[in-house]
């Protein structure tokens, strides 16, 4: 049943339906439902910050070309999605590189990535309490007070610094070298 | 707007315009082409099959045992075509320490698709390290107890190009002697490398000329020698030099010599501002070793950032005996600030032999081969 104007409440099979029809709000509507899942799968798969981003990329993509192929079998598209992860996932790992064929297919270019995506991506992840909040509460406690505020509580780095009485630039090393860690011991685990 | 922003307006963006309709066939569905095309796609399919099959044909039948992370660029195909070890999948157990990682900063090294290889009767390993236009070999020593070396390591790297048949020097076997990792004084040294598929035997000589066979473990060898002899490898039938690593200081070479000035045009022309490497913080470990000369650099490459590839610069610097080749990559172009970074350095290699089979450079005695080497070593 569709309800005219508020695609949050569309079915999935809805909103692919109208993705298929170029409807870009179904689109945004399905990717913002969607995102979080797929980039804890992604990151329980490779353990790899940057290559997760770099893969959903690719993922949601795949999803924009193949939308007007969905056939409902259940009440949510969730194992389509996934299936569709899973097989970007499995040709990235055959060809040993990052797969880009959808994207370039739809002409998506190429995203900058930064140390604040990261962040949003670390804090995606560890959201259901995965590998990354353990290794997050491994960190020396500096670093650990500096990644969990900032990360996870999506505070500012001001507020960060006042309340722990030292300058801003601090708070951000502080950040970046836990990040850093939290990566290596991803890649070492 | 954070990066999954910009990705979330992009596609909406692209929804709207119909950019996943516009050649109205599926996302990852067969081509429409002629049947003269199509004949052809057929016969590339067939080759693509036929490669498949070896690709597939490693001595390791399992499957990956763990999801290895997954690299940004694909490795050099003469790599894969010429290290078999290259072409079985990767295990869990060939994970490079994140240590050894740190250092994969050249050639565009993907750590993760690293091969391990175990040299029976010691506690040697030896990991090939491939990349997307070179490749590292590392070799290290677990502790007694089995644990990690976390201490040191050794390290050599070349440029895929040298592989090439057409500019394989020996064969294009990887040589290298240097003190073991523990580095005790008096302690043998370790000549390692690794073989191409395409050389099925390999020897040690010494300058006296006593020979031994050596045992090979996927292409991968690793012998204690004699730290005063001055040792070949041949393979093949074929005599290499086997670079000796952290052993005699070269003379610091204050001309370009004449071989290398025959071998590569760059010498043989004037030096400008662009030709001097602006940084080099490890690259004084080589010129102590080789002789290298930063002051004779000539610049040999420089690409932009284009396309998801980083920029590069490669120079060459004539030596005693060797031309290093100092690389330095930029950062990713995806990344902010993408300035090039002093990424690290990397091989000493022999190039006379590469363009002509006469050339008598180096200046060592009856050398025919080359090496490369770099100097990651931690104590």
């Amino acid at each position: 049943m569709v309800h005219p104007g508020d695609r949050d409440r569309w079915s999935d099979s809805e909103l692919l339906a109208a993705v298929a029809e170029r409807d870009g709000e179904a689109f945004r509507a399905f990717y913002r439902r969607y995102l979080a899942s797929i980039l804890r799968y992604l990151m329980r798969e490779t353990r790899d910050l940057e290559a997760a981003a770099d893969l959903a990329a690719e993922v949601f993509a795949a999803v924009m070309l193949s939308a007007q192929r969905y056939r409902p079998q259940d009440d949510t598209a969730r194992s389509w999605v996934i299936g569709i992860a899973r097989n970007t996932l499995g040709a990235s790992r055959r060809r040993g590189r990052v797969e880009d064929r959808a994207r370039r297919r739809i002409g998506l270019e190429p995203l900058d990535l930064d140390d604040s995506d990261l962040e949003r991506l670390a804090s995606i992840a560890a959201g259901d309490g995965g590998p990354i909040s353990e290794l997050v509460d491994a960190l020396p406690e500096a670093e650990r007070q500096a990644v969990k505020s900032r990360v996870l509580e999506d505070r500012s780095y001001a507020q960060i610094a006042a309340e722990l009485r030292c300058s801003e630039q601090v708070v951000r090393k502080r950040v970046s070298r836990g990040l850093a860690r939290v990566r290596e011991q991803l890649k070492e685990n | 707007m954070d990066y999954f922003d910009q990705l979330e307006a992009r596609l909406v963006a692209l929804t709207a315009s119909g950019a996943h309709r516009r050649r109205g066939r599926p996302a990852f569905g067969v081509p429409r082409f002629g049947l003269g095309a199509l004949a052809a796609a057929l016969s590339v399919l067939v080759v693509l099959g036929v490669v498949g099959v070896v690709l597939s044909a490693g001595s390791h039948k399992q499957a990956p045992a763990a999801a290895p992370p997954v690299g940004r660029g694909a490795i050099s195909t003469s790599l894969v075509r010429n290290y078999r070890v290259l072409r079985r999948p990767v295990e869990s157990a060939d994970r490079l320490p994140a240590a050894y990682v740190r250092h994969s900063t050249s050639y565009g090294l993907l750590p993760a698709l690293a091969r391990r290889v175990v040299i029976p009767n010691t506690r040697l390993e030896m990991w090939l390290e491939p990349g997307q236009r070179g490749f590292c070999v590392l070799i290290a020593e677990r502790t007694p107890s089995g644990a990690a070396n976390t201490g040191g390591f050794g390290g050599t790297c070349q440029p895929a190009a040298l592989q090439q048949p057409a500019v394989a020097i020996g064969g294009g076997a990887f040589l290298a002697a240097g003190p073991p990792m523990s580095a005790h004084p008096g302690e043998p040294h370790l000549a390692s490398g690794v073989l191409p598929d395409s050389v099925t035997s390999v020897e040690l000589v010494t300058a006296a000329g006593r020979r031994s066979t050596v045992t090979t473990t996927d292409g991968f060898f690793a012998v204690r020698v004699n730290p005063n002899d001055h040792l070949y490898a041949v393979t093949d039938g074929r005599r290499q030099q086997i670079i000796p690593l952290g052993a005699r200081p070269g003379v610091t070479a204050q001309s370009i010599p004449a071989g290398l000035q025959r071998a590569f045009a760059i010498f043989r022309r004037p030096r400008t501002a662009a030709d001097r490497i602006p940084s080099h913080s490890n690259f004084g470990n080589v010129q102590h070793q080789f002789g290298v000369n930063p002051d004779l650099s000539r610049l040999a490459l420089s690409t932009p950032a284009v396309h998801g590839a980083p920029a590069i610069k490669i120079w060459l610097v004539p030596g005693t005996g060797f031309v290093c080749e100092v690389e330095k990559e930029g950062a990713h172009p995806a990344r902010k600030p993408a300035p090039l970074k002093h990424a690290g350095w990397s091989a000493a290699l022999s190039v006379a032999q590469a363009r002509s089979g006469s050339e008598s450079y180096p200046t060592e005695p009856a050398t025919s081969g080359s090496s490369t080497r770099t100097g990651h070593r931690h104590q």
